[in-house]
């Protein structure tokens, strides 16, 4: 089971937020770095709450191709994942950045397959890995339609809903994530409400994959110093992952 | 056919040129498809086309008059004709839309809950009387400073029977009510229909919205070729999203004579809701369309006297409008449009809400080069809620003098 974890850029601030995503490569696979949007209809209020607090400290998109170029040194997988309009404002200028600092792909969640091939291309042409959605009312032809346009991995919404914590996974999950698997050739990770070794467990050979976002947040949230937060995110990722 | 020149053909029903689009997460796909269906459904139904229509008659007060401004006329030097959406029912011609969205939910969708987001809490009275005529459960967002800055509205949408969510996230205004009606939309999907308030939003609400404000232009049209026999030089109304505007200017659109106007809000100088004047091409709430944002594709906060128009983005067929040269727009200030709100009481009797007091100052501005023209005004909403703001303003004014 891959793990990937998600981070927002320059929550609380840039430093602390690159140091928090150096400790949490430690423990994934894959990382993505949020960068905060002002207006992210996809996100609860944790996500909400780091995005609003890393632009009051006067966050900048450019920042995250620095912290991407020093984290992908890993060699593990870094992504991006940001609302379109961030992205739409320099299309070919971001995206040139982003492989430039070695991310290795990019999540949008309000920009669905198709919707600009424009977009698409100049991925791909930079061979820079897309990441689009399923959810649990997407309908099975057009998860094929998904499948096509993925060129990274498949990201499956656990819930109809918005990113943050939920205490159970819904009943008919694996049957959903089993479903999507056989019509689909590329890998589906699961993300939206992760937040416990249980959820984990129960999709354990089921899923390629799990993302953990808002459960991350809200250790940080939680933590009187940057030390504290550091040292309550290694013991949840080690809980989490062992 | 190919795969790729299919997609391309998909995505040219939803576009207005560049602008439209559909930039939503995967969860609310099915519910746009759907809603898209339900609406071409409807519009093809004669059933639906004149249920909507009698209501609209019978309850709103449709036809509205497109009354000639025989003293502003004069004092102008120009032919005034207004139309008159300030009478409908709840004051505004929003209830055009929330008749037309709230029957479409009822008849088409068979849901019967219905969310909405509102700025001032013109859309969201609209959205809650057509939800208590046709007995639909109500939910309102709105923005916590909105909530305090609207206590009246505020009250009037309880007591029309709908639930009423402060929004405190963000810049706690008009942009974070709709953020989060479509945080409940994607979660409730199933059994919920959003009525946008205006022509923004993804495929098919700009589409929708204008068709059920298209019945202004209409009107209009038939109207002022009984009275003058002809088209009017001009069309001007006020622009925030823009359904006003759109609906009026539908009509109009085709004839290349009509000269087609969208006022924006150029604010106080500092801040502004002009997004087509001082915006740049941006994507939000689910549309590409012009924006208010920063270099790094931030959004910012928008600003103007009258709070529908303080949305920082612009409904996309707009954007189509400006980038063709189908309509021109231009931006007008807070100053300016309390001349425009005080000329039209004091000339005609007519107390204009101040989104379309901006129109009626551009019209003031220039009516050197209006001169004997026909131009008609879309007064698109009473001022009786303005008041405050009003009040305020004068306060203000006479503190500094």
């Amino acid at each position: 089971m891959k793990i990937c974890s998600y981070f927002t850029c320059g929550f609380p601030d840039l430093e602390s937020s690159l140091k928090i995503m150096s400790e949490l490569l430690e423990f994934s696979d894959y990382l993505e770095i949020g960068i905060p949007f002002t207006d992210p209809i996809a996100d609860g209020p944790t996500i909400q709450f780091s995005s609003f607090k890393a632009l009051e400290n006067g966050f900048k998109v450019d920042q995250t191709f620095k912290v991407a170029e020093n984290l992908s040194k890993s060699g593990k997988k870094i992504l991006i994942m940001t609302y379109y309009n961030i992205i739409f404002r320099n299309k070919e200028k971001f995206l040139q950045n982003a492989k430039d600092s070695g991310v290795w792909g990019i999540v949008v969640p309000d920009l669905l397959p198709g919707e600009d091939l424009d977009f698409e291309e100049l991925m791909s042409k930079l061979n820079l890995k897309t990441v689009f959605f399923v959810a649990p009312n997407t309908k099975k032809t057009r998860i094929k339609f998904i499948d096509k346009h993925t060129t990274g991995f498949i990201y499956y919404i656990t819930v109809k809903g918005i990113t943050g914590e939920r205490e159970r996974l819904p009943d008919e999950l694996k049957q959903k994530i089993k479903s999507v698997k056989a019509v689909a050739k590329k890998e589906v990770f699961a993300g939206f409400g992760i937040s416990k070794k249980e959820h984990i467990k129960e999709l354990e050979n089921i899923a390629d994959g799990v993302i953990i976002g808002s459960a991350i947040i809200r250790k940080v949230i939680e933590s009187n110093n940057i030390n504290s937060a550091i040292s309550n995110i290694r013991q949840f990722m080690r809980e989490l992952t062992q | 056919m190919e795969e790729g020149d299919l997609q391309r053909e998909i995505l040219c029903i939803m576009y207005f040129g560049k602008f439209g689009g559909r930039f939503v997460p995967e969860t609310l796909l099915p519910a746009l498809e759907e809603l898209e269906r339900a609406f071409y459904k409807a519009k093809k139904s004669r059933k639906f086309i004149s249920l909507w229509k009698y209501y609209l008659r019978e309850y709103a007060g449709r036809p509205t008059p497109l009354y000639f401004a025989e003293n502003a006329s004069r004092v102008l030097g120009l032919k005034l004709y207004i139309k008159r959406e300030d009478l409908l029912h709840t004051g505004a011609h929003k209830i055009n839309n929330t008749i037309g969205q709230c029957l479409l939910a009822k008849m088409i969708l068979k849901k019967r809950r219905i969310i909405a987001e509102t700025g001032a809490g013109q859309h969201g009275v609209a959205t809650a009387t057509a939800c208590a005529l046709l007995g639909l459960n109500c939910v309102v967002y709105m923005g916590q400073k909105d909530v305090r800055r609207q206590e009246i509205n505020v009250l009037r949408m309880r007591l029309l029977g709908a639930e009423v969510i402060p929004v405190s996230s963000g810049s706690q205004t008009l942009k974070d009510a709709i953020n989060e009606a479509l945080r409940d939309w994607i979660t409730n999907v199933d059994t919920t229909h959003y009525v946008i308030g205006s022509v923004v939003g993804p495929h098919p609400f700009p589409q929708m919205v204008s068709f059920f404000q298209s019945i202004i232009g209409e009107e209009a049209k038939m109207q002022i070729l009984k009275a003058e026999g002809r088209y009017p030089d001009f069309v001007v109304a006020c622009v925030g999203g823009g359904s006003n505007a759109m609906g009026i200017f539908k009509a109009f659109c085709k004839n290349r004579n009509v000269k087609l106007i969208g006022v924006e809000a150029a604010g106080d100088g500092k801040t502004h809701s002009a997004s087509l004047t001082y915006g740049m091409p941006g994507v939000f709430h689910g549309t590409k369309t012009y924006l208010i944002q920063d270099e790094d594709g931030q959004v910012l906060p928008p600003h103007s006297i009258a709070p529908g128009l303080d949305y920082p983005a612009v409904g996309p067929e707009h954007s189509f409008f400006n980038d063709e040269g189908i309509a021109s727009y231009y931006a007008v200030d807070d100053n300016s449009a309390i001349e425009g709100f005080e000329f039209l009481a004091r000339t005609e009797g007519i107390i204009p809400a101040l989104e379309p007091a901006h129109a009626m100052s551009w019209i003031i501005k220039n009516s050197k080069e209006l001169k004997n023209k026909i131009v008609v005004l879309n007064l698109s909403g009473r001022g009786d809620k303005d008041m405050y703001i009003y009040r305020e303003y004068v306060g203000n004014f006479k503190s500094q003098v």
